[in-house]
């Protein structure tokens, strides 16, 4: 009966962790992605000081970010989002608006795709 | 490298957790689903061990289902007999009043050679022994003899024998188990009474002994209290 009992309980605490894990996620790549498209408009219309300020405020939530989405997801799209990350710092301090802008795009698709790829869709299952 | 000894060490104490929830059965006594389950825990296990990019909740929350949906499957099939017939199967009469059911062996993919096989592992060689011979649902095959070819039992020979206690560890290599000794209804002045009977100086020079039968006090010195 023991056993049963504690299965039931890491039944639940799988749930509950699981719909509470999909959730940050989400929020947090919502958020995320919201920051990115600020940044974009600032790049595109070369305004590269606010750029470069929205870029250092964006760095610092992904540190926070990073440290927690480690434990919950692969670590490979985190690894090629702080590459990507380097490269649009670098693109930016050069004012490179079309590799920006390229970096930026690849960093908006990475980050709307870590949550879809954790939601329990029929595409994920199987 | 810390971090994969880290790693390693948290999932194997994690599968011993789980495995010891799941149970004492061993490889060849497990039912099918449970076998499945032993089978893909270590794989499981091993790539969340091994590879770094991997979360380790990769490797703990399928193991956690796993024993999740072993434990619900044994509730239920405890519960329903119905239920235990589909998770775990039926034990199917391999031979029946001395005949060998030969459908019931095709459907079983069990051939005669294993039929055999078995009945010689259990002490049977000859067929026209064997009364009942019943494959079980882990895969053993239980033998029921004629009644004239089973062993003579005590009860046959119409002797009246005493029960047999269990016998009780009560020194292993010098550390005493009073906890064993309480079971017993004994205690440590008992144990001291007994050594002393048997001119043993302290429970140290003793390499084993056990209490029989609820008061007969047998032992083993260690090989260097022998010499002294």
């Amino acid at each position: 009966m023991k056993p049963l009992l504690l299965a039931i309980l890491f039944l639940i605490i799988i749930i509950v962790g699981s719909t509470a894990t999909l959730y940050y996620v989400t929020n947090k790549a919502e958020e995320l992605g919201g920051q990115l498209v600020k940044l974009e408009e600032h790049v595109d219309t070369g305004n590269w000081s606010k750029a470069h300020e929205l870029y250092k405020d964006f760095k610092k939530d992904w540190v926070n970010t990073d440290h927690k989405w480690s434990m919950l997801i692969d670590h490979d799209e985190i690894d090629y989002i702080n590459m990507y990350l380097g490269e649009l710092e670098a693109f930016i301090k050069m004012k490179d608006k079309a590799n920006a802008l390229a970096k930026l795009s690849t960093l908006q698709h990475l980050i709307e795709h870590i949550p879809e790829k954790e939601y329990p869709s029929l595409k994920n299952i199987f | 490298m810390l971090i994969i000894f880290i790693r390693a060490a948290v999932l194997y104490l994690f599968i011993v957790v789980i495995m010891r929830l799941m149970g004492k059965k061993q490889i060849g006594e497990l039912q099918p689903t449970e076998l499945v389950v032993a089978l893909v825990i270590a794989d499981l296990s091993a790539v969340p061990m091994e590879s770094l990019n991997t979360p380790i909740f990769y490797g703990i929350i399928p193991i956690l289902t796993l024993f999740i949906i072993g434990e619900i499957f044994s509730y239920v099939a405890l519960k329903s007999d119905k239920a235990r017939g589909i998770i775990y199967g039926k034990p199917s009469i391999i031979v029946e009043h001395g005949k060998i059911l030969e459908p019931e062996m095709r459907k079983q993919r069990f051939n005669i050679n294993d039929l055999l096989e078995q009945l010689r592992i259990s002490g049977y060689p000859l067929l026209g022994d064997v009364e009942y011979a019943i494959l079980e649902t882990t895969g053993e095959l239980s033998i029921i003899p004629k009644s004239d070819k089973r062993p003579v039992t005590v009860e046959d020979m119409k002797l009246k024998v005493q029960q047999e206690e269990l016998p009780i560890t009560a020194i292993i290599d010098g550390r005493v188990f009073t906890y064993n000794l309480h079971l017993m209804d004994l205690d440590e002045d008992w144990l001291n009474e007994q050594l002393s009977k048997n001119n043993i100086s302290s429970p140290k020079d003793v390499f084993f002994a056990y209490v029989e039968n609820g008061k007969d006090f047998k032992f083993q010195l260690k090989e260097n209290s022998k010499s002294k």
